[in-house]
This record gives C-alpha cells, structure tokens and sequence, in this order.
C-alpha cells in the first residue's frame, strides 16, 4: 500500500500522482497500480490494475503521470492525498545504460514523456526533444532537471512534429516514447539519414497481469513474439514489427 | 486436524485449489512472487501440436468486473513444453496439469499421444510427469467451419472418445459455457472415460469499438472471464456436479475465499483461479491460507462436510 501525497491535474486530462515510500525501479520500468482493497475486499471494477511507467522518483516518493482516458484512470484522478493505492511492481526492462561517453537524445511525444523524465535524471548529458498536439505539460519538471550542457526543444500544436526537428546524426543513442507513427517517423529519418544512431523505443500494449504470464500484451518481434511487460517495453527499432505497432 | 486435500481420479491434491490454463503462465513468473508448492495444482498454458504464435491486434477488454481476451493460444507447443517447461512445473511442487488444446481432431489426438508417451517413458526413468491432461474443448474448430468443439456434444464425443484411447494420464474435458447443452456434454464426457470435468471456460463475448465502428478485437468475437460470469458459472457446476458421478472442478470469477466455498458447496471437488490471478499477483497464496482460516473459523474439518451440500 501506498499514501498518496499529491494528485495534481498539470493539465486538461493529464496527471501527476505522487505516493510516498522507497519505490525500487529504474528509467523505463513500470508498475502495476489500482485502487486498494476495501477491508480485504477487492474492487473488481474496473477489474484490472493500470500500468504507468515510472515517471519520477525520488528518496521518499515515487511519481506517475497518467492521462484520464477511462474508467481505471478516472477513478485515480478522483484520489485525493492520503488515501492509499496498491503498487505492483517495478516491471519490464526499461532504457538501456549506455556508456557516458556517448551521445544521447531523448525524445517524447505527448503521454510518451512520461518515462522520460527519469531517463533525464540518468543521461545528465542528454538533449531533451518533447511534443505536444495540444497543452503540453511536465515540461517545468525537465527543465529543473536540466544542466547547462543540455538543451531543450518544445513543439506544440496539431501542426508541429517533434521529429522533425531531431537531427539523429547528432546522436549516438535515441531513446524516445509517444505514438506508434512518432516512433516509426523517428525510425524512418535515421534510415534515410543514414544515420549510425541505435534507437531505442518504448511501447505500449493493453495488459492485464504485467509479469508475462497472460500474454494479452505480445507483440511481433524479429525475433519472434514478446512480452511488452517483460521483455519490453523497451525494444530497439530493429525488433519491432511496425505494422503490428500501429494496430495497437 | 483441518485438512484441504481433495482427489481427482486418484491424483491427491494438498488443497483444491488450481491455477487455471492460460492465467499462470507455467508458472514461471508466479514462482517469483511466492512458493508455488503450496498450491494444489497448476494448469498449463493451452498447448497445441505446434507452436502458435496466437492473434494479432488487441488481446484484452475491460467490461464491468470482468475482461476479455482474444490472446488465441500463443504457446510454444508441446515439445518445447515437453523439453523446457515441464521439469519447472514439476519442481514447483503443485500436481501438474497439462492443458491441451487444437484446432481439429487430429491435433488433439497426436498431442495427448505425445505428452502421454513422454511421461510414460520420464515415469520409466524414475521422473515426475504430467499428473492430470486437460481437454480444452473450446477452442474454433477449422475443419467444422467455425463451430466450437465444446458447443456440440456428437463433435466433442469424438475427441473425448479418441484422446481417452491414447493416454492413461488422468483425463479431465474443460467444457465452455457456450455448449448446447453443458450437462449432456458433461455426462457424454463421463460416459467416455473423462476422470473428471472442469467448467466453465470463457463465454463467447463481444466489445464494440464505436469511434472505430468495428469490433474491439481482430476475431470479431472473445472470451469473457471474471467476476462477472460467476452466477452463471456456479449455477453451471451446480447442475453438472448433480448430473455426474467423476469430480467436478469449477471456475468462473473467483475472486475470494466464499466464492470458491459457494462453488464447493456447489458440488466441485476443486476450483481454478484464472482472472484474479491478474488482479491480484499473489491470489494463490492469499486464498490457500484464506481457506484455511475459514474453515477454522467455521469449524469445517474437511470440505466433504460441506461439499454439494446445496
């Protein structure tokens, strides 16, 4: 069980929970979260618990940002400071640790920050790439973050692509989340580039145990199908299969 | 002395509760949140001859207190099963279920064969095996143009019947909720050998994407689990376990320790937890010592007490 110690809409629809306590995970990792039970009886609707990728941690707090688009995620914005939730987790494989010498970009779409921030606290030389189709949102959290060598770049409106203003060749290493087509986009332009930069991507599949037993969240890999909840949801670009992405 | 322990065709369980095919992996990932040894049994992922890659697009639904899934038997298949899986499902401890699925009448066949071969000759060298084969009946049939194995009891006879003749292994038939008649398709079970049934499986069921204007899945159609099949379910077990004299293991919805009494009180000897597996990660080991403070509780000794009772 969790307390929670703020729930803060950051904006229309968009969330920040923060729940108290010493939360094990890593950049990219997520957990499995619902409502607690009530006096040993478990709520059973919505029946199954919600993954959020780890957006923010600290000593004695771990934070989520989630966007309200159902039932599960309703109920979570209607939680208000100390009441409790149940956190499974961490789970998946996150980002990748790359030798500090290399050079990194983060880049996210919309709810695909998310991940981000805490791969922002970890790449202290990364440079920041964020786009919103609408209001955008935990971009004060990046910039807090940022040391002077970082930069960051900010693209907002329907109009607007965050890829385009990536140049991967500046980069060693990518690593991004957002919209399938965003992904695919990004994957694109280091091709056509001819860029020599590995791309690591983080998916998203509906789930419903988050440990790789029920199979609801397998998608098709080079390599075969896997897991988003246990083999990913970190995939590099080369794996994926992008036809079956953009069907999620 | 409380005792749990409950018999299917002879294969002795510590307790009656089952992790159902399909919600537990092969236990693998469970085994890392807590010992399996305390179960009473594990059921397989569903195995088919070959491995399956499963269905594409979306594979799980919410709807009140219940989900949906259209994950379409992705399993690596009996060998790989055979040669990676089963000596971790025997280690855990719990008896050993092997789920076996197909897609027409001969897949079934070659399949119980194997699995059967295999065991009969591990039990030759002195190895656990495979305890109890489950018959999953309920998955589309190909060469029948669509219709479901389980729904027709003259189709089902046939694989009953023919499975029976390739295995010794204690056979128990998963019957779908979707069948014409489930009690006549239980009792032509037991008239062909079957040493037990379990029931019920996933309802046929349908989500509507609306923005999309197309069904939420792939298939068109998926299976509904979950809390909010359980009064259809029990009400299932309650007239086969009448019907029949083999045991009778009933699932559907179980998400605590009185509902797996109301299904025992219902007649079945054991239960399996399938969906709350997924809502709750340590359901298994939540409800084995739930049911034992229960029955201390209420002063049950043993189940038989209170088995069938309604």
């Amino acid at each position: 069980m969790a307390t929670i110690i703020s729930n803060i809409e950051v904006s229309p629809s968009v969330y920040v929970i923060k729940v108290a306590g010493q939360w094990a995970g890593a950049m990219g990792q997520f957990y499995m979260i619902r409502h607690r039970a009530t006096q040993g009886i478990a709520i059973t609707d919505p029946l199954l618990s919600r993954p959020l990728s780890i957006h923010d941690q600290g000593d004695d707090y771990i934070a989520f940002l989630y966007r309200v688009t159902g039932r599960g995620t309703a109920l979570l914005a209607s939680l208000s400071v100390g009441q409790e939730l149940q956190l499974s987790g961490p789970f998946g494989n996150g980002f990748p640790v790359v030798d500090p010498s290399e050079s990194v970009a983060l880049v996210g779409g919309g709810m695909g920050v998310a991940p981000l921030l805490l791969a922002a606290k970890h790449y202290r030389q990364a440079d920041i790439y964020v786009g919103f189709n609408h209001h955008s949102f935990a971009v004060e959290s990046f910039e807090q973050i940022l040391q002077d060598s970082q930069q960051i770049h900010i693209t907002q409106g329907q109009h607007t692509n965050i890829v385009d203003i990536v140049d991967p060749r500046l980069y060693s290493v990518i690593m991004a989340c957002g919209p399938a087509g965003m992904l695919q986009a990004l994957a694109t332009k280091i091709k056509s580039l001819h860029a020599r930069t590995l791309l690591y991507i983080s998916t998203e599949k509906r789930m419903a145990c988050g440990i790789g037993a029920c199979l609801t969240c397998s998608i098709q890999t080079v390599n075969g199908n896997a897991r988003v909840c246990k083999e990913g949801p970190v995939f590099t670009a080369e794996e994926v299969n992008w036809n079956d992405l953009s069907h999620m | 002395m409380t005792s749990l322990i409950c018999n299917l065709a002879g294969v002795a369980l510590r307790n009656p509760i089952i992790m159902a095919s399909g919600t537990f992996g092969f236990g693998r990932e469970y085994g890392e949140l807590y010992d399996l040894s305390i179960l009473g049994g594990i059921a397989s992922k569903g195995l088919t001859l070959h491995p399956r890659s499963g269905n594409t697009g979306c594979r799980v639904q919410e709807t009140p207190s219940g989900m949906m899934n259209s994950v379409g038997l992705e399993n690596p298949g009996i060998t790989s099963f055979l040669e990676n899986e089963l000596d971790h499902m025997v280690a855990s401890g719990a008896v050993v279920i092997a789920n076996l699925g197909g897609a027409h009448l001969e897949e079934y066949v070659t399949g119980a064969a194997q699995i059967s071969e295999s065991c009969d000759l591990r039990q030759r060298q002195g190895q656990k095996a495979v305890d109890l084969l489950e018959l999953n009946i309920s998955c589309p049939n190909v060469k029948e143009g669509g219709i479901q194995f389980g729904v027709d009891t003259e189709v089902a006879r046939q694989i009953v019947r023919e499975v029976r003749q390739v295995t010794r292994i204690p056979l128990i038939v998963k019957l779908s909720p979707n069948a014409q008649d489930i009690v006549a398709m239980a009792y032509m079970c037991e008239q062909e050998g079957a040493d037990a049934v379990s029931l019920v499986n996933t309802f046929s069921a349908m989500k509507i994407d609306i923005a999309q204007r197309r069904s939420a899945f792939q298939n068109t159609y998926a299976g509904l689990s979950g809390p909010a099949i359980k009064p259809i379910a029990l009400r299932m077990v309650h007239q086969v376990s009448q019907a029949l004299s083999i045991p009778v293991i009933g699932m559907g919805g179980i998400s605590s320790v009185e509902d797996m009494i109301e299904y025992i009180m219902a007649g079945a000897e054991a239960v399996q937890i399938g969906t709350y597996n997924f809502v709750n990660l340590h359901a298994g080991e939540e409800l084995v010592s739930g049911l034992t403070a229960w029955m201390e509780k209420e002063k049950v000794q043993s189940l038989d007490e209170i088995r069938g009772i309604v």
